[in-house]
């Protein structure tokens, strides 16, 4: 007999209990897996969108706490434009706009100019680019398109507006696939922002060993242009990481599942905890026992952890798989297609298996303290 | 022997505990008082005395699941003061028979007999080689695989039996053996008891009430409130003990 063959027997004794508390811990780790996963995969897609076009940095009002409220004069973007180791500036006016005919709520709709190098980061799959001369012309994410059921030529109602389908598009993202492109100036007119933009994107001229202290430069010296009055222009440049890292909607999601998480994981191992000291509680004469015949505390340790890290495993296994078919579900779902990727991050997984080790220990340590320090003597007369 | 008198050591001497005591609740309970014996080695000891003489004390001792408040005992000569690890001393040179057998009951016969191997770096293979000649030495080879609750109170006291003798111990110690069986059952536990010491040479040492398993025993030592009254060959109890001989047979027979 193997000590893992032990471990087994002891848990199945009480396959009941055994079978509950390892769902406890699945349920808990199918939490803090779907939850970090959704809030990586927000993470994910909004990088790989920014590194799809190409940009480096991002330049917003200083001092908004949402991107949607940043509100720069669009003039800026000619003297971003003058600035070092710029390669191009693309102007962006982004707001949220719903759908009357369907169930979608805030879907972004991005104004661009015509000759905005973000286009180079899209790939039309039908119809055509937007063109300078294009007014009332909207270019389709696949995924909204598809949603929308809606084709090249076909009108659509955008606050209370038509706008005739251009083109549909595959973008690097979820977020991208899920969106809407008009010409700035009509966005602009659309939300009453005249010559306004909510940021510019810019793509910087050096070679990679040098763009992190041309990025570094850069942000110095548009954070100091002033306007003719000698007033700073209040602009905040932020690498697109830093960007990502400070959006608030990404911190919220994050705060949001990492709280979650906790409580999850913490009724998890209270769980744990309970099963473990009454599984400890109910053999405390085979303990004895154990020990009489010269199992070392150690050994009595080893096994009562043993025994909550494989009811552990057995709960991040079930709660993976529960995670990952709840991803797959809620990417599934129209309403959240947009919000959420099916794929699930090795690192989130990964994660998963840690907590559930961690619970393990939590749940398992005290009772396997408890059980071996028991004297042998007092162990063998409890009834 | 006399209440201060201490055992000179011998090198013949096994385990040897020398003017031991042991008190409780603060020194006011004392369960124990001043023993020193010595076990020889290839000895067959019977402990014999009324409930709460001090005989589990006593056997906890010698067996190391307790220290005393006073002495020392010394296995092989040496202090078990001198043990780091007492547990290891368990497990490598004593073999413990319970009455209640104390089998574990999601275990077989097999596994449970390679319980206290695990305290050994012997493989797994190896653990149930030697497990099944265990059981087999002990007539229980044909049960291996059955689960304590599938056994007779008697084959579940074998299967104890062949446990305690897992790591080859230098002594085996009992306690009340064979309390929990009918009498054919216990003689059959005395048989093989004899066997061991008389074919195989282990030092066993018996805590008992009953007269039949102390007369199967070359050494007989007689203890009530804490004290050693008698100790030597004859079977026959100190002359104050024969309200507890009475009583003694009685409950071996019933």
């Amino acid at each position: 007999m193997r000590f893992g063959s032990f471990i087994i027997k002891n848990l199945l004794r009480r396959r009941f209990r055994s079978m509950l508390t390892a769902l406890g811990v699945a349920i808990a780790i199918a939490a803090v897996v779907a939850l970090l996963g959704l809030a990586s995969g927000l993470r994910r897609s909004a990088a790989e969108r920014f590194e799809s076009r190409g940009i480096d940095l991002v330049v917003l009002r200083a001092g908004i706490a949402q991107r949607l409220n940043s509100s720069l004069n669009q003039a800026i973007g000619g003297r971003l434009a003058q600035l070092k180791h710029v390669k191009g500036v693309a102007a962006c006016l982004t707001d949220m706009v719903s759908f009357d005919e369907t169930s979608y709520i805030g879907v972004p709709v991005h104004g661009w100019p015509a000759d905005s190098f973000a286009y180079s980061s899209i790939h039309v799959t039908d119809g055509r680019q937007l063109r300078e001369t294009d007014s009332g012309k909207v270019m389709l994410g696949a995924r909204l398109a598809r949603d929308l059921g809606k084709k090249v030529g076909q009108t659509l109602q955008i606050e209370g507006s038509s706008f005739e389908v251009a083109a549909v598009y595959e973008g690097a993202s979820m977020f991208d696939n899920s969106s809407a492109i008009v010409p700035l100036a009509d966005l602009q007119r659309l939300m009453d922002r005249p010559e306004q933009v909510t940021e510019f994107q810019i793509a910087v001229t050096s070679a990679a060993e040098q763009r992190k202290a041309a990025i570094e430069e850069m942000c110095h010296e548009i954070e100091s242009l002033r306007g003719a009055n000698g007033k700073l222009l209040g602009l905040a440049a932020l690498p697109t990481e830093e960007f990502i890292n400070k959006n608030t909607e990404i911190k919220l999601t994050d705060a949001m599942a990492w709280m979650t998480s906790a409580i999850a994981l913490m009724i998890g191992s209270v769980g744990m905890l309970n099963t473990m000291v009454m599984s400890v509680l109910e053999r405390t004469q085979e303990i004895g026992i154990l020990r009489a015949i010269g199992w070392r505390q150690g050994r009595i340790v080893w096994m009562v952890l043993c025994e909550a890290f494989l009811l552990s495993l057995i709960g991040a296994i079930m709660g993976v798989v529960f995670a990952i078919a709840l991803t797959q579900s809620l990417a599934s779902f129209s309403p959240l297609q947009s919000y959420v990727r099916s794929d699930m991050s090795p690192l989130i997984i990964t994660s998963g298996f840690a907590m559930a080790a961690l619970v393990a220990l939590v749940g398992g340590a005290y009772p396997a303290i408890r059980g071996a320090r028991l004297p042998p003597t007092e162990a063998l007369r409890y009834e | 022997m006399n209440k201060n008198q201490t055992v000179a050591s011998n090198p013949n001497s096994l385990l040897r505990a020398e003017r031991i005591s042991r008190t409780y609740s603060d020194g006011s309970v004392t369960a124990l008082d001043d023993v020193s014996l010595d076990i020889l080695r290839g000895q067959y000891v019977a402990i014999m005395g009324p409930s709460g003489s001090g005989k589990s004390t006593l056997l906890n001792l010698l067996g190391a699941l307790d220290r005393p408040t006073a002495g020392e005992i010394y296995f092989e000569n040496q202090p078990l003061s001198s043990w780091k690890n007492l547990d290891g001393f368990r497990s490598h040179k004593l073999g413990f028979v319970f009455q209640s057998f104390y089998l574990l009951p999601t275990l077989t016969a097999v596994e449970n007999v390679q319980i206290p191997m695990f305290e050994t770096s012997l493989p797994s293979s190896e653990r149930v080689k030697r497990a099944k000649d265990l059981l087999e030495a002990v007539g229980m080879s044909h049960r291996a695989n059955h689960m304590p609750l599938k056994l007779s109170v008697g084959e579940r006291q074998r299967v104890a039996i062949a446990r305690a003798l897992a790591n080859n111990p230098a002594l085996l110690l009992a306690d009340e053996p064979t309390g929990n069986l009918d009498s054919r059952s216990g003689a059959a536990v005395l048989d093989l008891f004899d066997e061991l010491h008389q074919n195989r040479g282990v030092t066993i040492v018996v805590i008992t009430h009953g007269q039949e398993v102390a007369d199967r025993a070359e050494r007989v030592i007689w203890i009530r409130d804490g004290h050693v009254l008698q100790d030597g060959e004859s079977h026959d109890p100190p002359a104050d003990f024969d309200s507890f001989r009475v009583h003694a047979k009685r409950e071996t027979r019933a």
